[in-house]
This record gives structure tokens, sequence and C-alpha cells, in this order.
């Protein structure tokens, strides 16, 4: 894959090395896109690819989407990422607070368990005070 | 039996056959497509066969009301005059929520539509944007589907994540 940016041949595919990839994603995170398995399974080269454009965690394997410590990482860098995390950690309430703290729209991501609950407690509030 | 009916079959033919399959009116004659009886049959056993009948019967009440009350959506085949109808609107939305797309502006603003509709399909808020920061209806929308925090109001949404952090962070 070749792609022309700003006047700069970048040409990442999945014999591209380490390095190439890393500095193909530092300027875009979708090259990620292009690179072998295991470089899209490389957590240096996804956070500098999810820094950039959260969607890029959707070509990151599911592995590494699953991954707690990883996800809660990437979310710290880009919270939007939580929209590609696996399922499990969408309803995980700890990362999920950590990603609504920091900005309260990506609660939409989170699982349809979560944004019930959060539903359900404003409603009780709302009965109390009214 | 639905293929059975053509132009050249008789009254009675396609009573019989609508009372089985709603869609059998599609193959029926012009005329009895603009037949009162076998018409409301036909909607009756299924409300969608309303897109087959005569516009005349589209813009009869009592046919709309049993065709709405068997498949709300079927309000999109209804004349515009029964879409503004709130008696009509109100039997659709509480068959099939998202059937307020079809009802006229004005009742897309009726709180008591509104709320019938997110009762019976949360995302319907999509079709009611004047009530998204209405704290009743988005919370019965959101009660009936959490599909609808896309279309409440930022403000509202603010609040009720804010209202979460604070819980989360006291246990």
């Amino acid at each position: 894959m070749i792609i022309w940016m700003n006047g700069e041949k970048i040409m990442i595919n999945e014999n591209s090395t380490r390095e190439e990839v890393l500095e193909a994603v530092k300027k875009a995170g979708w090259y990620l896109q292009f690179a072998s398995y295991e470089l899209k399974a490389d957590r240096e080269v996804v956070l500098e690819a999810v820094q950039q454009h959260a969607y890029s965690f959707e070509f990151a394997p599911l592995k590494l989407r699953n991954d707690r410590e990883f996800v809660m990482e990437a979310v710290k860098k880009n919270v939007w990422v939580l929209e590609f995390a696996s399922e499990e950690l969408k309803n995980d309430r700890e990362l999920v607070l950590e990603a609504v703290k920091q900005d309260g729209m990506v609660l939409k991501y989170a699982s349809d368990n979560i944004i019930a609950d959060a539903g359900k407690l404003f409603a009780q509030y709302v009965g109390e005070v009214r | 039996m639905i293929n059975e009916i053509n132009e050249k079959s008789t009254k009675e033919q396609v009573l019989e056959a609508v009372k089985n399959h709603g869609d059998a009116l599609a193959g029926a004659s012009k005329e009895l497509k603009n037949d009162r009886d076998v018409v409301l049959e036909a909607v009756k056993k299924n409300g969608f066969a309303l897109c087959y009948s005569s516009l005349e019967l589209r813009g009869d009440r009592e046919v709309v009301l049993e065709a709405v009350k068997q498949l709300g959506r079927a309000l999109e085949f209804a004349s515009e005059e029964l879409c503004e109808d709130r008696e009509v609107v109100i039997k659709a939305v509480k068959n099939r929520g998202w059937a307020l797309e079809f009802a006229s502006e004005e009742l897309c603003e009726d709180r008591e539509v509104v709320l019938e509709a997110v009762k019976q399909d949360g995302s319907a808020l999509y079709h009611a944007s004047e009530f998204s920061e209405d704290r009743e209806v988005v919370l019965e929308a959101l009660k009936q589907n959490v599909f609808a925090f896309e279309y409440i109001s930022s403000s509202l949404k603010s609040e009720i994540v804010q209202h979460w952090i604070t819980h989360m962070e006291k246990k």
C-alpha cells in the first residue's frame, strides 16, 4: 500500500520493519492496518497509532483489545479507543470510569449494562429531588 | 392462496384469502382494493396491507386505525391528514414507537404522543429532538432502550454521566 501524504511517499506492508511502521503510525494511525500481524499486536506501535486515530485500535488483535492493562493505558492516551475495546472491557466499570472522567460523551461506547445503570441511578436521583 | 388471487378473483375469493394473508390484497382488482370490507379484513390480518389499498381508503379513519393497531408502522401508508390525527398516531406508536417517524411534525412535539412512543421503543427519541432535554421523556426512553442515550441532549448526557461518576467514586 503506497500513500502520498503531504508530498511524502509512505509505503507500509506486511514486510515493513518496526521502525517504518512506527514512523508511519505516528503520522497517521490507520497505517496500522497494513502492517504485519506481529506489529499489529505490538503494544508500543498500537499505542502510537491510537494516539493519532482512535479507530486504528480496530486493526489490533482482539487479544490486545481485551487486555485490561493495555486498554487502560490506551484510554489515557485517547479516550475514544473504548469503542474498539472488547465487549468484556466495555462492561468494566473501573475502565469506563477512567474513560468518562476524561470525556463523559464516551459513555455511549460502554456496555448496555453500564448505560442502563447510569440511567437508573439518575432516574432515582431525579425521583428523590422531586 | 396468495398466488390464486388475481384481478379476476371475486370479492368472496379475495375476502377468504385476505383473512389468511393480508398480503393477498396485492393481487386483487382495483375495485376490490377500494372495497372497504375487503381492505378492513386485510389490514386486520396484516397492517402492512394498507399499502395495497386505494388512496381513498388510506384516508379512511377506521381502516387506518385497524391497520396501525395491527402494525404501527403502517402509519407510513396513511393519508397525510390521518398522520396529523392524535388518536391514530397514539395507537400506532403504542404498537411500534418508531412509527413516530411518520407522524406530523406537530405530533412529534406532543409530549403525550412522544411518551407513548419511547415507552414502546426508546430509540423513537430520535424523532422527537424537542424532548432530548426533557428528563421524564429521556429517562423513559433510556429505561426501554439504552440506544436512546445517543439522542439525549449533551447537557443532560453530561448530568447523567456526572451523576454516575460521583456514585462510582463514592464506592
